[in-house]
């Protein structure tokens, strides 16, 4: 727990020094346009991110995120394409999120595998599964009644963002206030002591997995919505995102630690990041470099041990 | 019998063996001398870098970056020649910018403490931004005078094949015959159990992250000169590859258990699979999944004749 309170203090500090640079050099940045589009952008990462921490907290990772995300974007184009109610689409997308979770789940625990491998291969074989079930077709003209919960707007804020929200509330809850969401924790700790304290440690794992195969078919909804279409190779590099937004925001990949505002801020850092570099003006050919440099520092940063830091700097020009 | 089925390479042999039955069952043209020759480019450059994974993984940690890494140093090559600067020294800046990026690697993993998985996935971003950056995003020719690494022979053998082996052979015999290869395994099986044991963790494993970039930065050389030119979007997905050869071929990621021999295999069977589906026209999506569906098995199986011997001890 610590260790992840220093994650969100180091992120926190991160914030204000970016925001404070952006107060002297870009002002227009504060706009409540931008900062509803940075939300807008956040949103499905930050959904996403949640099933990715909870699949960290019982010490896995899921690198076939990606294809889940396309597997669930297709599901929703066909069925919103088939002229079926709202309800059903979202449902839809969510029982194949579900049930890729589920198989990723049974594959890590009943083989025994190591998650990243698993889900590697899994990841392989779902791409290619898709394409050749879609023939690499792309998804376009949806209908008018599901495209309004990526575009439409209530009170002026666009719908995906009350869903985060909504989504995150429940995550809170449920890590924080239910045996699940414990157990999570428990499990990613010692693995030895949750069992023999009474938890199912395979079934907790294997749930982690279709909880972020859940979320992940929730954001799917939103990208599928929000864009309008879908290419056949949507979420590249998906897992990749996801990854560095749950470990930004102070989960740890071997396990037992993280929590639900940390993982939002990452989330907000690692999607707002674009937005910012365009503001600086900085050349698209180095946006990716400057993303892997702040990336890099957020996470360096954690190793910065603040008290010392604090009492060198009070203690005034002692040297190292 | 029972023996050599635990046999991890044994098995790998086998599972070669039935690779090679197959494809040349499906295209004529699969068992000729020539186009195997001509599949040890692939299959060289493929084992390369699963080479410097190996080396990580032994360690306990991974390496995401090698792909970008290879992009990096395909692009400084690029730019040094176009710089004027002779072919050999501009190969030599490409491997100094390797370990160069394979020490910030170790640094942040060793001295820092964190996640390798994290460190690597950073600077995964970073290495390809600069590469994407310095190069503009465009193609760099480079002199004719290196195309002999990517595309000559030495008699009958691609250049490729005997630098890749020669690497293979020296890391091999490095790891099983002298302190270093005991030293990175003992701190692949326990760090803990290292540090007491008086073996300097830190710089050691520092040099397999250096070793893992350098060969990264090696490959990224080879490949250009197959090319011809120095792109910035090379090697995208080297890591899933390096990965699936390093564990295919017997590694286990919690370190301190891999085989080299099982490696280089692992690296010829997934290259022949995927040359030997185009060949026989098959989808590149099939493919995908058959590369997918071999890793789990392969590893399950490990898994299994390992567990296996845990009972029996």
């Amino acid at each position: 727990m610590y260790k992840n309170r220093k994650a969100i203090k180091a992120l926190l500090v991160f914030y204000v020094v970016i925001l404070g640079v952006m107060i002297v050099k870009a002002p227009a940045f504060f706009s409540f346009e931008n900062a509803i589009d940075i939300l807008l952008n956040t949103s499905t990462t930050a959904i996403a991110a949640l099933g990715m921490l909870c699949v960290l907290l019982v010490g896995d990772i899921d690198v076939s995120v990606g294809a889940v995300l396309a597997a669930c974007c297709t599901m929703t184009g066909i069925l919103a394409k088939a002229q079926l109610p709202l309800a059903a689409v979202i449902m839809g997308a969510v029982a194949v999120g579900a049930l890729l979770g589920l198989i990723n789940g049974v594959v890590v625990t009943v083989l025994k595998l190591d998650a990243i491998v698993a889900t590697l291969g899994l990841l392989s074989i779902y791409r290619g599964l898709l394409i050749i079930i879609t023939k690499g077709s792309w998804i376009n003209g949806l209908p008018e009644n599901v495209l309004k919960i990526g575009q439409g707007r209530w009170l002026n804020i666009p719908i995906p963002v009350y869903i985060t929200v909504v989504v995150a509330l429940i995550m809170w809850f449920i890590l924080n206030h239910t045996e699940w969401g414990r157990n999570f924790y428990a499990v990613g700790s010692n693995q030895d002591s949750a069992r023999l304290s009474g938890i199912n440690v395979r079934l907790t794992r294997i749930a982690a997995f279709v909880v972020c195969g859940v979320l992940v078919g929730a954001a799917a909804v939103i990208y599928t919505t929000r864009f309008g279409g879908i290419q056949s190779n949507t979420g590249k590099g998906w897992e990749m995102t996801l990854i560095s937004s749950a470990v930004v925001g102070g989960a740890s990949t071997i396990g037992g630690e993280g929590d639900v505002s940390g993982v939002f801020l990452g989330a907000l850092l690692v999607s707002a990041l674009g937005t910012l570099l365009v503001f600086f003006g900085v050349d698209a050919l180095w946006e990716q470099a400057v993303q892997g440099l702040i990336i890099f520092i957020s996470v360096a940063s954690y190793a910065v041990d603040f008290k010392k830091l604090k009492l060198r700097l009070s203690g005034g020009g002692e040297k190292e | 019998m029972k023996k050599l089925v635990k046999n991890n390479f044994f098995v790998l042999i086998l599972v070669l063996v039935i690779v090679m039955a197959v494809m040349s069952g499906m295209s004529d043209y699969f068992l000729t001398a020539d186009y195997l020759l001509n599949a040890t480019r692939f299959i060289s450059e493929t084992s390369m870098i699963g080479l410097g994974m190996t080396l990580v993984i032994l360690t306990g940690g991974i390496d995401l970056s090698v792909g970008s890494m290879m992009a990096l140093s395909s692009v400084c090559l690029g730019l040094t020649c176009q710089a004027g600067i002779p072919a050999g020294l501009a190969a030599a800046v490409s491997l100094l910018v390797g370990i160069a990026g394979g020490a910030l690697n170790g640094y942040a993993v060793c001295k820092m403490n964190l996640p390798a998985l994290i460190v690597t996935l950073a600077t995964m971003g970073l290495f390809r931004g600069i590469a994407l950056g310095i190069s503009g995003g465009s193609a760099i020719p480079i002199p004719k005078s290196l195309y002999f690494l990517g595309q000559g022979s030495i008699g009958p053998l691609p250049v490729q094949l005997v630098i890749t082996t020669t690497a293979y052979i020296v890391i091999a015999f490095f790891i099983y015959k002298s302190n270093f290869g005991i030293y990175l395994k003992g701190i692949g099986y326990n760090e803990e159990v290292a540090v007491f044991s008086g073996i300097k963790v830190t710089w050691n494993k520092v040099k397999a992250y250096m070793l893992s970039g350098f060969f990264a930065a090696f490959l990224g050389i080879l490949f250009t000169c197959r090319v011809s030119s120095a792109k910035a979007d090379y090697g995208s997905n080297y890591e899933m590859d390096a990965i699936t050869i390093a564990v295919f071929g017997g590694a286990s990621l919690a370190g301190g258990k891999v085989s080299f021999a099982g490696s280089y295999i692992a690296a010829v069977i997934i290259v022949l699979i995927r040359l030997g589906l185009t060949t026989a026209a098959i989808q590149t999506e099939i493919q995908s999944v058959i590369i997918g569906l071999i890793l789990i098995l392969a590893v399950a199986f490990n898994n299994f004749v390992a567990s296996k011997k845990k009972i029996e001890i």
